[in-house]
């Protein structure tokens, strides 16, 4: 028969309907086709001898399959099943208990870490609110930083606080703010936070205070959000700054050298190391 | 008198009787076993298969709705369990996590190319071709020719082939559907062949139309 089958394997080369026959092979031999995938495979079977051959090659590997010896446990594991669920219980609750001491000391350490951010000197408890009046913070820097026409610069100028030069005098940002609203048109038409209510209704620069100091005496007015922000984190900026020009002016060389700072005579400060 | 599959588990529903439940298990241990060590290549970890495939069929038997038989029932139990630890074991060896996406088949289709170094390696790592082997040794050739299949490929060839379950009663188990059994089937097969040709041929030339 092998050799029947070599000679009629030369003689016949595969035609093209061996490749679609082949994977129905396999299926054939099962028994899993449907009629009319049988029928073709038959009627392609009688012709190909190539095709034969495969079906016996199956045939003999499904054989060794199925001949394969038994493979058993060498004890009866379902009589240790009781066991086996105790054990598996006792797991289950370490598993349950490590999640629940897990869960406790994350929630732990987050509770630390918001009572500590919280506690922060620059934290402010309502920076939800900060956050939700951003885009009006944004576009309050965009109108101060729009460049200012000379008489504007000029008026400045003479209305900054000389004592504190070199400081950003808090409110300063929001009276340039309203002046601007009130002498440029341009800028009144942008939306602007909402200015203070001008108590006695006089005007900044004819009252001869300035907002800042106004803003100061009457409990800050300012509404609410980011511009009261500003104002508190200036208040501790020009506070350090202060601090710090006390240092400088009232204990020359003497203690900035033991401390180990020296200064040039441009105001530089370096450390020595 | 030997109860049925489906009177054991209503009897266990009804009783809750251990011993009941470890006669309807026991019937299957065998069977389990040998089919995680087809799967798996190692008697402990296909104890442990049978372990675990009890612990999910005591758990989940109220589900059990009769929709197929039981036997492929606690087989796709214990085929998910051999999943698991396939996984377990591929990322454990840092190789590429094989796909049982029912839908996947470029495992298969490529089978022809990648079966030609598999072929390669096994008969290089085995006795030359012409010499003769006996049972066990045909046993063991087996064994190691079936774990160079894909695992999708050797699941399915062990279930039709050595478990003797119908193409239907595969795909439930391994849920996939007829086609891709049947080409995984065709394509496991079809390396098997060229694997242990040099073993079983009665020729030394294999035809193959690829």
């Amino acid at each position: 028969m092998s050799t029947q089958l070599h000679g009629d394997l030369k003689m016949n080369e595969p035609d093209h309907n061996c490749a679609e026959i082949e994977p129905l092979l396999d299926a054939y031999h099962d028994g899993e086709l449907s009629p009319a995938e049988r029928r073709v495979v038959e009627r392609h079977l009688t012709l190909c001898s190539l095709c034969q051959a495969r079906l016996l090659e199956i045939g003999r590997l499904v054989a060794s399959l199925k001949g394969l010896a038994e493979v058993a446990p060498g004890r009866d594991i379902a009589e240790d099943f009781d066991a086996l669920l105790a054990d598996r219980d006792r797991r289950k609750g370490r598993v349950i208990r490590a999640y629940v001491w897990g869960s406790v000391g994350i929630a732990a350490a987050c509770a630390v870490v918001f009572v500590a951010v919280r506690g922060l000197p620059g934290a402010s408890p309502g920076g939800a609110v900060a956050d939700r009046q951003l885009p009006v913070q944004a576009d309050h820097l965009h109108q101060v930083g729009k460049p200012l026409s000379q008489d504007k610069r000029e008026e400045l100028a003479q209305n900054r606080p000389d004592s504190r030069a070199g400081g950003t005098a808090p409110g300063e940002s929001s009276g340039r703010k309203r002046r601007a609203s009130r002498e440029e048109p341009e800028l009144a038409s942008t939306p602007a936070v909402p200015a203070p209510e001008n108590k006695g209704g006089q005007a900044s620069d004819l009252s001869g205070q300035h907002d800042w100091e106004r803003m100061l005496a009457n409990g800050i007015a300012e509404p609410a959000g980011p511009s009261q922000m500003t104002s508190r984190a200036e208040k501790q900026n020009s506070g350090m700054t202060v601090e710090v020009l006390a240092l400088s002016e009232g204990e020359p060389n003497a203690i900035t050298e033991a401390i180990g700072l020296a200064t040039d005579e441009d105001g530089l400060y370096a450390i020595k190391m | 008198m030997d109860l049925s599959d489906e009177a054991l588990i209503e009897s266990f529903r009804k009783t809750k009787d251990s011993g009941l439940f470890k006669s309807l298990v026991r019937r299957y241990q065998n069977r389990i076993y040998g089919a995680a060590y087809r799967m798996l290549g190692n008697m402990e970890e296909a104890e442990e298969v049978v372990q675990e495939t009890y612990i999910k069929v005591h758990e989940n038997l109220a589900k059990f709705r009769h929709q197929s038989s039981f036997a492929a029932w606690i087989f796709k139990i214990a085929h998910n369990v051999c999943i698991d630890l396939l996984r377990v074991k591929q990322r454990r060896k840092g190789f590429h996590l094989l796909s049982f996406d029912p839908q996947s088949t470029q495992l298969e289709d490529e089978s022809g190319d990648c079966g030609g170094q598999v072929v390669s390696q096994v008969a290089d790592s085995k006795p030359l071709p012409d010499e003769l082997i006996d049972l066990s040794e045909q046993a063991e050739v087996i064994q190691s020719s079936l774990k160079e299949l894909p695992d999708p490929q050797r699941m399915v060839v062990v279930l039709h082939d050595i478990e003797g379950f119908s193409y239907q009663e595969v795909a439930e188990i391994v849920g996939a559907n007829l086609g891709t059994v049947r080409s995984r089937l065709h394509y496991g097969r079809l390396k098997l062949r060229q694997l242990l040709e040099p073993y079983f041929s009665s020729s030394n030339v294999y035809p193959t139309s690829r």
